[in-house]
């Protein structure tokens, strides 16, 4: 599928290191929570591929991909963190 | 115990030491409003002109105190004009309890009368918010609330409460132990502390010239005597953020000024000349940076914060420690040596005593903010708690006052909200009534808030309002100076409205401030008045005065423009 985030950045930076990322989270299972983790997301201009969202136990698991650049997405994984109702980020780079 | 909704919450509060709520009622919170209405005796309410004010009350109350403010407001059009106020609080970090009201539970979802959803609307300038569907939850939300906005890095929270969820009754059993979030306490365990400290004292042994740069978080963290003794034992020059204002004793012979767009240029100089810049609680705002890519290029950045999003988020520190600012400074001024770094002292110093030109006003506005403001300072001792509306009046509101001690300045730092001033002030002179409270305001401000004067009457809270008038928007005015040409687009108020009749109207004492003679004297009048009752007071200064030094926005710190023609 063609990646639609970060369209005109990565225009201007044709040498642009954006790659896979998937992001796994663990959050409490509560209505808003995929809400607010996709706010980060998308206030980040960032554009979500694909979304998998799963209970377990008392918790939520969502794995998300999008392309990032490394940096960025460490800068993303923190703020994704500081989000309440996230218990645990991981990024797993392709 | 049997209760309603709207009972618990009120009993959640006082749980909290919530005894003082800002808020205006409507049909949403009308259960809420009766119950207030038994517990008057326990909770004071203050009704303002307006929600936005009544949250930026809450918010100066917050930042008055140290404890957590609490606005309450009803449904709709209620929720969205506490927006701005949320929002407010949340860009600098101030602990804030919103409690809205909302339509019944089967009403959600369907347009209806005063519905909004302003869970998601609040979502991106809140920490965290909720939305309480069962009665029996209330007691633990509010909990969860107050824990939330005052643990770690502070913030925002907004609790939303459909109307039948504050009439229908469950069981509240007072609380014993102040509630944790066990998720949330151990995301701050930091495993890396012990390591971070000991490269962080080596980099503080082995620097020459250390700088200290101090933000808002000093201030939360109630660090400042352990920041007072650590500038001692290294031995450098200190200075602070818009934001971090008072956390520093700025009659302290290491205090160099304030760092940002609007800092001197000593504190600029010492960024550029230190070896070692030691940034304690903040962000590395873009208004303090400047051009990120020559930033304190020849020092090494030790940077020191509860958040570990802000470590790297704006500037890549060396190293970076997370968490309390309080004991990590205590362990540093256990474990590293007293030193004397004289000449870098010294340089700083003079640096710092050649800076600054004195401001000069015109023939027909000869009057100067500068002279204003240190008059105030003077009068008062430094004692005072100043709040400040946005745009230069806030600016000289920062510079030329001295602030010796935490939580005497209070002013909108990340969202530079203009309107906030009137209503923080009338949150600090509750929060602390034995304080003198002034407002320094600028006329455009004045006209977002001064329904707000209304509630300076209706409660006779003893607030000085100060408006430096110079019949324009004069930041913006100075921008357009600077960057557009002097094509002054809308930023010219030709309002010829009589101050003084408008105060008379409300019922408040009014002085006006033209001449230079007037100074002392108005002033000193103004502070004896507001002894006990709210003072305005119109000062008339000149529209072309500009905010000096500024370093353009994205523009290195260390060159400031230091004269406009
Ligand atoms: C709510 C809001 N609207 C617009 C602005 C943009 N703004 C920043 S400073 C300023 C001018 C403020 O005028 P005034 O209160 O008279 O203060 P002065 O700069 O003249 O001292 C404006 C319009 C803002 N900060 N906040
Ligand atoms: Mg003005």
């Amino acid at each position: 599928m063609v990646n639609r985030g970060f369209q005109s950045r990565a225009a201007n930076h044709a040498a642009c290191d954006m790659e896979k990322q998937t992001f796994v989270l663990r959050t409490e299972n509560r209505v808003d929570a995929l809400r607010r983790v996709a706010g980060i997301f998308s206030r980040n201009g960032c554009n979500i591929e694909t979304v998998n969202a799963r209970p377990e136990g008392n918790a939520s698991v969502m794995e998300i991909t999008v392309f990032l650049s490394g940096e960025k997405a460490r800068e993303l994984k923190k703020a994704l963190n500081r989000l309440y109702d996230v218990i645990s980020v991981d990024v797993k780079a392709k | 115990m049997r209760m309603t909704g709207a009972d618990i919450l009120l009993e959640c509060l006082l749980e909290q030491g919530a005894d003082t709520v800002f808020g205006y009622p409507g049909g949403a919170v009308l259960n809420i409003y009766d119950s207030l209405y038994k517990y008057k005796d326990k909770i004071r309410h203050i009704i303002t002109s307006h929600e936005q004010h009544a949250g930026h009350a809450a918010d100066g109350y917050a930042r008055a105190t140290g404890k957590t403010g609490v606005v309450l407001a009803t449904s709709g059009p209620g929720a969205t004009n506490l927006v701005t106020a949320i929002a407010t609080a949340q860009m600098d970090s101030i602990p804030l309890v919103a409690v809205t009201g909302n339509v019944n539970l089967d009403l959600l979802g369907l347009d209806s009368f005063q519905e909004v959803d302003i869970t998601g609307i609040t979502m991106p300038v809140t920490k965290h918010n909720f939305l309480v569907r069962d009665a029996g939850d209330l007691a633990g939300t509010v909990r969860e609330a107050f824990f939330i906005a005052g643990d770690g890095r502070k913030g925002a929270v907004l609790i939303d409460i459909p109307k039948d969820v504050t009439a229908a009754f469950a069981d509240y059993e007072p609380a014993e132990n102040g509630y944790r979030a066990a998720n949330a306490l151990k995301k701050r365990e930091n495993p890396d502390l012990e390591r971070q400290i000991k490269e962080a004292a080596e980099l503080l042994r082995v620097c020459e010239r250390p700088y200290i740069y101090t933000g808002g978080g000093v201030i939360s963290a109630g660090a400042e005597k352990e920041l007072a003794l650590f500038a001692r034992i290294i031995d450098a020059p200190v200075s602070s953020s818009l934001m971090g204002q008072g956390c520093f004793d700025q009659t302290d012979s290491r205090y160099i000024g304030m760092l940002g767009m609007h800092g001197t240029k000593a504190a600029a100089e010492t960024v550029r000349h230190c070896d070692l810049f030691v940034a304690l609680g903040t962000r590395f705002s873009d208004r303090v940076t400047g051009d990120k890519t020559v930033f304190a290029k020849g020092a090494k950045i030790l940077h020191i914060d509860i958040d570990e999003a802000e470590h790297g988020k704006n500037v890549t520190p060396h190293i970076e420690v997370r968490g309390d600012l309080k004991e990590i400074l205590a362990r540093f001024n256990k474990m590293l040596p007293r030193r004397h770094n004289g000449d870098w002292n010294k340089k700083a110093k003079r640096l710092h005593s050649v800076h600054s030109a004195k401001q000069k006003g015109t023939v027909e506005f000869p009057v100067t903010p500068q002279a204003v403001i240190t008059e105030l300072d003077r009068l008062t001792d430094g004692e005072a708690i100043i709040t400040t509306e946005v745009g230069q009046n806030q600016m000289w509101a920062a510079m030329y006052y001295r602030y010796k001690t935490p939580r005497s300045f209070i002013s909108s730092g990340g969202l530079g909200t203009m309107g906030f001033g009137l209503g923080a002030a009338i949150g600090a002179k509750i929060g602390k009534p034995e304080k003198v409270v002034v407002n320094i305001a600028g006329d455009g401000s004045f006209g977002m808030n001064m329904n707000e004067l209304i509630t300076l009457a209706e409660h006779n809270i003893p607030v000085i309002e100060l408006v430096l008038n110079n019949s324009v928007l004069g930041m913006v005015r100075q921008w357009q100076r600077l960057f557009y040409g002097k094509r002054f687009s809308e930023t010219t108020l030709d309002r010829s409205f009589d101050y003084m009749k408008l105060a008379d109207a409300f019922g408040i004492a009014a002085f006006k401030i033209k001449r230079e003679d007037d100074v002392e004297p108005v002033l000193a009048k103004a502070l004896e008045t507001a002894k006990n009752r709210p003072v305005l007071i119109e000062c008339e200064i000149d529209r072309d005065l500009n905010v000096l030094p500024m370093v353009p926005a994205g523009k290195p710190i260390t060159d400031p423009i230091m004269e406009i023609d």
